[in-house]
């Protein structure tokens, strides 16, 4: 079985425009067909193959979605959970990362809708906390503690300042590097709203991050 | 190109999509706009920070964690699908008619011995395990009460034999809060009317919090609570009384404070009489404040109270200061300050 290997975002486009990957039209097969096979044939261990090879990105993109360790590994949790009751049947229409994705951005939308009581009750915290109520910020992840904690925690504060439907394009485009099209299907809305989406993200963290970019330098543009 | 223009193909400028003449237009346009040029930068470098953000790092034993869960799962799987058969086999009609038709009939037997008790009024104590009924100069919960069994009085209203009325001898609006002790009334007021609420419990049931105004109570019992003891919290203060048939008036003991020996004692004595409040509810607490601030403006005692509270050193006892205070500008809102000292 064929697939079509659609175009990448802007993480692939600045890296190597030239890049094969970019190309429309070229059919490649998913990588993922042989264990869908073999899980579907009953060998539980493919499964778990499976699980491995796309836990990272499943949960990169519920760690931006959600904000907290704890929550995106909850909800990664139960991603590959649902992907396990139902993803026998997979159709194979999409390539299963894909299918993979969707499940996740579901199970993240849905579990934010459920979190908007908690949520405020964090925000709330972290408005105390700022203005030095409470305990000084302490790290939650290794990466903190390396350098640019500061910057890091600047742009992830700024990320979820933006609504869910602003926040999943701009994660799966500019930090997953999916194309358009599989970001539309994805969340199954028009190619269309996803770049528009994606417009409005960008210009939502350009204000909330003004003061990380720096002085205009129209040298390095031009 | 206008700015418009340059908003709607930002996107394809920065991943080099867009065809060689609009690129060239686009480029002029940022020759001339140092705005946009600006603006076009800045979103570069977002991107370029969202690019930067650290890739998070799998939780250690993820994999080893779901499939631990997918296989308890399919375990719990296997016990709901043999569940499932037995529901599904006991709500086959064969199984489910005759056994509903049993339950009816039972039902209706059972059923209908009790209404038959209840109407012919027979076993009232039943539903009152270990309540006895309180004679006149008894005592609940270290408050004497009295009981009047006499000039018990139903209404008929919109809902025949739904709503019952007691009408209190002296009402304890007055009596258990400071105020003048009215002239037992029958005047006829509506439900939801406004006035203060009391928590009423039939048969040890919450009936609710019920209004009572010009010492006329109404509530609204169900067919269990035709006889039997209904109790009336009042604020501060709990009577009883026997209800045979529908209700029974309450008199509460006569050696109440008046409200000039509560204001009195408000002053002298701070600290018990917050001590007293703080065991109350907040609608309670809300009451005897509304009452003593109003009775202590008519007297043009707010200030002198309000000073006095404030200078206790009872950090309650300020707090309730300040209700007063907030009180003599109009009804406090949100409750008393003391409920957070509860």
């Amino acid at each position: 079985m064929g697939f079509q290997m659609v175009e990448r975002g802007p993480v692939a486009a600045m890296e190597s425009a030239n890049s094969p990957a970019r190309r429309r039209g070229v059919v490649v097969e998913d990588p993922d067909s042989d264990l869908i096979r073999r899980w579907k044939d009953g060998e539980e261990g493919a499964f778990e193959l499976l699980v491995r090879r796309h836990e990272r990105r499943v949960f990169g993109l519920l760690m931006r979605m959600m904000g907290s360790r704890e929550e995106a590994e909850d909800v990664a949790q139960d991603t590959f959970l649902s992907l396990h009751r139902h993803g026998r049947r997979f159709r194979e229409e999409a390539r299963f990362s894909t299918f993979v994705y969707r499940v996740a951005a579901n199970a993240a939308l849905n579990r934010r809708r459920t979190l908007g009581r908690s949520r405020a009750r964090i925000e709330k915290f972290a408005i105390r906390q700022s203005a030095g109520d409470d305990l000084p910020y302490s790290p939650r992840d290794p990466e903190d503690a390396t350098a640019g904690v500061e910057l890091t925690n600047h742009v992830r504060e700024a990320l979820q300042k933006l609504s869910p439907a602003l926040r999943m394009p701009v994660v799966l485009y500019d930090i997953e590097g999916l194309a358009y099209g599989e970001i539309a299907e994805i969340l199954s809305i028009a190619e269309g709203t996803v770049k528009s989406r994606i417009h409005r993200a960008r210009q939502a963290l350009r204000v909330e991050l003004k003061s990380l970019l720096g002085p205009s330098d129209e040298e390095s543009l031009l | 190109m206008n700015h418009s223009d340059i908003h709607d193909h930002m996107a394809d400028y920065l991943e080099g999509h867009l065809p060689l003449g609009k690129r060239a237009l686009f480029d002029a346009h940022l020759d001339d706009c140092s705005d946009c040029c600006r603006e076009i930068l800045e979103v570069q470098k977002t991107i370029t920070l969202l690019r930067s953000l650290p890739e998070p790092e799998v939780p250690a034993g993820f994999s080893e964690s779901v499939m631990r869960r997918v296989n308890e799962r399919e375990e719990m799987g296997s016990w709901f699908d043999g569940l499932r058969e037995a529901v599904s086999i006991l709500l086959s009609p064969r199984v489910l008619v005759p056994v509903s038709v049993s339950l009816i009939v039972i039902g209706i037997v059972v059923g209908s011995g009790q209404v038959q008790e209840a109407l012919m009024g027979v076993g009232p104590d039943r539903d009152f395990a270990g309540q006895t009924r309180l004679a006149d100069g008894a005592q609940l919960a270290g408050i004497p009460v009295a009981v009047n069994p006499g000039e018990a009085k139903t209404t008929q209203r919109s809902r025949p034999s739904s709503i019952f009325q007691i009408r209190l001898e002296s009402g304890p609006a007055s009596n258990h809060l400071p105020g003048p002790v009215r002239p037992p009334s029958t005047q006829v007021v509506g439900l939801g009317q406004p006035g203060p609420l009391y928590s009423v419990f039939g048969n040890e049931q919450v009936l609710g919090r019920r209004a009572i105004k010009d010492n006329v109570f109404y509530g609204m019992p169900r067919a269990a609570d035709q006889t039997g003891i209904l109790r009336v919290a009042t604020p501060g203060r709990m009577g009883q009384a026997d209800r045979s048939g529908f209700a029974a008036p309450i008199r509460p003991n006569e050696a109440q404070p008046t409200v000039d020996e509560w204001l009195a004692r408000l002053r002298t004595s701070p600290d018990s009489f917050v001590s007293l409040l703080s065991n109350s509810t907040l609608a309670e607490q809300e009451l005897w404040i509304a009452n003593l601030a109003r009775h202590a403006i008519e007297r043009g005692e707010l200030d002198d109270i309000v000073s006095t509270l404030r200078e206790s050193s009872s950090e309650k006892a300020k707090l309730l200061a300040e209700d007063f205070a907030a009180f003599g500008k109009g009804p406090i809102a949100g409750g008393s300050r003391l409920r957070n000292h509860n």
